[in-house]
């Protein structure tokens, strides 16, 4: 079944219903008559957009697995990384890059478990060589961009406290407790002020 | 991967008197033993010998420069120092009281080797900041820590 551009605008002429809000779409087949309800200004946006960006507006759905897609790498050795979407290979897997000049990371297959998407995206075409990647990687500033985010903060944070050796782990905790000191202090002469 | 020992490494040890206590290294005795110090005025570990096993290597080192352990501290000064009991089987002795075993503290000599090797060491403790609460401090395992993911 397929809706006819001509007839669906030949109806709009000849319907009845033209001035009032809801128009009648008549599609029909050999045997067939389907009746589509409509909103008039939905119709006026549908005509001039194309069909794939209406599904997008109606769609919850921002980040996409594209050529160029920032990603970043949850599992495996490369983990708490982010690399750049270069080609898909199918449904479960893509083909990323570092770019290996910049983080490292080697032009490889990964699946898309190991990944999770992000925000930011550079313009390069599916299967881009290394210098473009690079280059765009670095007019972007991608790297900065994503070292702003909370979580870029919240994943080097996990890492300093993994790499504390035992004297840090002390310092830290004599700190947190000469700071608990200095404060209960405070609060507690406030408290007497109040009464 | 276990962490190296070297001269002035900062030790925990784990079982004894003073477990918890974060010690310094000194030499390895010539019975495969481990020598270190507290040091005595910091947190009151003498100079003692362990077993690597029942240790735990941090990778944080004191600057001991060149400080040479005195010859006299070896295996011979920890061996036990009892006092000798003649106990010999006769019915006289059956019937006294057993000679009590007295306490034995540290003599001259034992205090003099103390002092020498811990002045040169608490001299390199002073000149890191918060070195000395960290060797005073006892190492306890908190909730949430696991040690086999913990890096000392």
């Amino acid at each position: 079944m397929t809706i006819k551009r001509k007839k669906v605008f030949s109806s709009l002429t000849k319907s009845k219903f033209q001035e009032s809000d809801c128009i009648k779409f008549f599609c029909g087949t050999r045997h067939l008559i389907f009746w589509i309800l409509f909103i008039k200004e939905e119709i006026k946006l549908f005509k001039e957009k194309t069909l794939c960006e209406n599904l997008n507006k109606m769609s919850f759905f921002g980040r996409f697995v594209e050529a160029g897609r920032i990603v970043l790498i949850t599992f495996g050795k490369y983990a708490d990384k982010i690399a750049v979407i270069v080609d898909i290979l199918d449904q479960n897997r893509v083909l990323i890059d570092g770019p290996s000049t910049v983080n490292g990371i080697p032009r490889h297959v990964i699946s898309l478990k190991w990944v999770s998407l992000t925000n930011f995206k550079i313009d390069i075409k599916r299967g881009a060589k290394l210098d473009e990647v690079e280059k765009k990687f670095k007019e972007e500033k991608i790297e900065e961009q994503w070292n702003k985010t909370s979580l870029a903060k919240k994943l080097k944070l996990k890492d300093m406290r993994a790499k504390m050796t035992d004297f840090d782990r002390f310092k830290l905790g004599f700190a947190k407790s000469k700071r608990k000191a200095i404060l209960g202090a405070e609060i507690k002469r406030l408290m007497k002020e109040k009464k | 991967m276990s962490t190296k020992i070297t001269k002035g490494t900062v030790l925990i040890l784990l079982i004894g008197k003073f477990k918890g206590k974060r010690v310094v290294f000194l030499k390895q005795l010539s019975s495969g033993l481990l020598l270190v110090t507290g040091p005595y005025q910091v947190n009151g570990v003498p100079l003692t010998r362990i077993k690597r096993k029942y240790v735990i290597a941090t990778k944080t080192n004191v600057d001991l420069g060149d400080l040479v352990v005195p010859e006299e501290i070896n295996d011979k000064f920890f061996s036990p120092k009892k006092p000798i009991n003649n106990w010999e089987k006769t019915e006289e002795k059956f019937f006294t009281k057993k000679q009590e075993l007295k306490k034995v503290g540290l003599n001259e000599t034992q205090t003099k080797l103390q002092n020498q090797v811990d002045k040169p060491v608490n001299e390199a403790i002073k000149k890191v900041q918060y070195l000395k609460e960290y060797l005073t401090a006892r190492f306890k395992l908190q909730k949430g820590q696991l040690p086999h993911k913990m890096k000392f």
